[in-house]
């Protein structure tokens, strides 16, 4: 295990898979500081180019996106006051007051540096932990993967932001557009309703391209303007090279205690499925409130509130592909489209992985964690430019994502009919969103409901029938009784005391 | 027992959609064959069961939101316009992306998209210069990353 780590590190460092770390890392670090797109994005409009591309190089720049986009989001959230990301928006609770403070450089100086320990450490957490969960998913039955896979559902829900009743509906609607097409088990079509292009059913590139791409395009359309406009001259403030440089003393401050704490609570969000950067941020952020001496400064510009949220933010990438590279099924979107990839070249992922294709995972975890490193070295080197790159023209910047979403759509499938899905997908998406509904249990939905479906029937064949055979199984009534405390504490109780807050 | 009506307007379209999948689902037939073998519309009828819930959920949660005020009918529509104009150039992007091939299409798709940005300039020259100027920079780019660098072939349409 120890030495294909070693290999994998050594892989990472050939210059060409090396090369697409550094393109990844840079194009998620633009995504996530531009206000609009979002590392997520970057790697939809990428992923069908992976169809040409060796699944190594492909999987160390899905990563290097991944790492920089969670981290990037938090910077525009800083010095702007609009986030780039969902999981960017709580870091500017405590990012925007220090830049108005003037102090915008430590903002991001301890969010990077936070987010280096917490990539590092989830990578560490993730190394440790996924063989030992890889070995015990060995034991479970298909009865046992349904009612799971139930769990993660029902995760999914719960954790989308709105109201629960909204996370059922994206996410059944995502289960039923999965059911379109060929049966996988019978070879008969389902829900074509006499039109023949239907048969071949909703393919994952184009559905990613629109949920993520075609709908966020809409919604900038919507908002129109050449350039977003500022509160702060952004033109006035200067970021100075060795303003990034972390102080010990500020370091000692914070506490080695409050980074490994909100490291192992990003890991731990990171593997629940669909929480995502902002649940993990968010109750690391809490907690780090509630264990402070000084709560009162909370929301005033703290660097350990920053310090708190960017640890989880990117412990969180590790942890998302725990349930993914042992399972078999994604913590989040990024994950859903790395799983995507997977598909794309033909690794089959759960258990087995561990034992067949570790040439591929080794990178992966390698390129986690050098990307976590370069964090630091990014700020160090592009920091003072953060503040221009915020500035960019939209007129420029969206016809661009325009024209790669939409020949990536083509691109995946050449087909017509599933650039049109991606597009009928986009609108549909647009408006949910419009009407407070999450877009990434859709996508979950999507995913995992023909995974459930494939389950449930074989499952029923064994039991002839009988759904009983669900609450026999030690594992399975034990995943039924989790997702039950999951929907009772996380979906009614958790929004009571947000409520409440 | 009131809610708002755009939250009325989503709950009839989502009960549309859901009776066009209850169709779809009958035509599968029983959810088990003969033997207790679960049949292709088991699992269906279940997530039909699930969107149901979902459904009533929204409902009551949009009864217990409602606080009398409503959104008013123009800005609605001001605000479908523009995202609606934004459909209109995709799809008709998928139809030139066929018929006439991937230059004109992009050039299309990128000087519309650009405008959709650029109309609320005060100046009209401006716009039309930054739109044409993107309009046939990023095609070239596109083409290069795509057909030159992945070789995926770009189709030059059925005209030529």
């Amino acid at each position: 295990m120890v030495e294909e780590i070693i290999l994998g590190f050594a892989t990472l460092f050939s210059l060409s898979v090396f090369l697409y770390l550094i393109i990844g890392f840079l194009v998620g670090l633009f995504f996530g500081i531009v206000p609009g797109l979002t590392g997520t994005l970057a790697i939809a409009l990428l992923l069908p180019i992976t169809f040409a591309m060796d699944p190594v190089n492909a999987l160390v720049m899905a990563m290097g996106i991944f790492v920089s986009g969670i981290y990037s989001g938090s910077i525009t959230g800083t010095v702007v006051n609009i986030p780039g990301t969902p999981g960017g928006a709580v870091t500017s609770i405590e990012g925007y007051p220090l830049m108005l403070k003037g102090r915008g450089a430590d903002a991001l100086t301890h969010g990077a540096f936070g987010s280096f320990i917490g990539g590092v450490g989830g990578v560490l957490i993730l190394m440790f932990f996924c063989p030992i969960i890889a070995k015990g998913a060995l034991m479970l039955h298909t009865i046992d993967r349904f009612s799971l896979i139930v769990l993660s559902l029902v995760a999914v829900c719960i954790a989308s932001k709105g109201s629960v009743a909204k996370g059922v509906i994206a996410t059944v609607i995502g289960i039923m557009l999965g059911t379109i097409g060929i049966d996988s088990q019978v070879p008969v079509a389902r829900f074509n309703y006499g039109f023949v292009s239907m048969t071949e059913g909703i393919e994952l590139l184009p559905a990613i391209i629109g949920i993520f791409a075609i709908s966020e395009l809409l919604f900038q359309i919507e908002i129109g303007l050449a350039k977003l406009p500022t509160i702060i001259d952004v033109k006035s403030i200067k970021f100075l090279r060795k303003d990034f440089i972390p102080k010990f003393l500020d370091i000692k401050s914070i506490g080695a205690k409050l980074y490994i704490k909100s490291t192992v609570i990003g890991n731990l969000v990171g593997a629940l499925p669909g929480a995502g950067a902002a649940m993990a941020g968010f109750i690391s952020y809490a907690e780090a409130k509630r264990s402070s001496k000084r709560p009162e400064d909370y929301g005033k510009g703290t660097i350990e509130g920053i310090a708190a949220v960017e640890s989880a933010n990117n412990s969180m990438c590790a942890g998302a592909m725990i349930p993914l590279l042992t399972i078999g099924i994604p913590g989040d979107a990024v994950t859903a489209m790395v799983l995507g990839m997977f598909k794309i070249q033909g690794i089959v992922p759960g258990p087995t992985l561990f034992a067949k294709s570790m040439h591929l995972i080794a990178p992966m975890y390698a390129a986690l964690m050098v990307g976590s490193i370069l964090i630091p070295i990014s700020l160090w080197l592009f920091g003072p430019y953060y503040l221009k790159m915020t500035q960019i023209r939209r007129s420029v910047l969206y016809p661009f994502i325009a024209l790669v979403a939409m020949i990536g759509a083509f691109s995946a499938t050449f087909s017509e009919f599933q650039m049109i899905v991606a597009l009928v997908l986009g609108i549909v998406t647009y408006l949910l969103r419009k009407q407070g509904f999450p877009s990434v249990p859709l996508l979950m939905g999507l995913i995992l409901g023909p995974m459930a479906e494939d389950y449930l029937r074989r499952a029923l064949m064994i039991s002839d029938g009988n759904f009983m055979i669900f609450f026999m199984r030690p594992f399975s009534l034990s995943f039924l009784i989790l997702a039950v405390i999951f929907a009772y504490f996380l979906g009614f109780k958790q929004r009571k005391v947000l409520e409440a807050m | 027992m009131k809610i708002k009506r755009s939250d009325k307007y989503t709950i009839l379209v989502l009960s549309f959609f859901t009776l066009i999948y209850i169709v779809g689902t009958i035509d599968l037939g029983a959810p088990f064959n003969q033997g207790a073998e679960p049949s292709l519309s088991v699992f269906p009828w279940i997530i039909i069961c699930a969107m149901i819930i979902g459904i009533i959920g929204y409902y009551i949660g949009s009864i217990k939101e409602y606080s009398g005020e409503e959104e008013g009918e123009k800005s609605v529509f001001l605000s479908i316009a523009k995202p609606l104009s934004g459909c209109l150039i995709i799809g008709l992007f998928i139809l030139l992306f066929f018929f006439l091939g991937y230059w004109i299409a992009s050039v299309f798709l990128c000087f519309f998209t650009a405008i959709m940005f650029e109309y609320e300039s005060s100046n009209m020259r401006k716009t039309v210069i930054i739109a044409a100027l993107v309009s046939v920079l990023i095609p070239i780019i596109g083409y290069f990353f795509y057909q030159k660098l992945f070789h995926i072939r770009l189709p030059e349409g059925i005209i030529w």
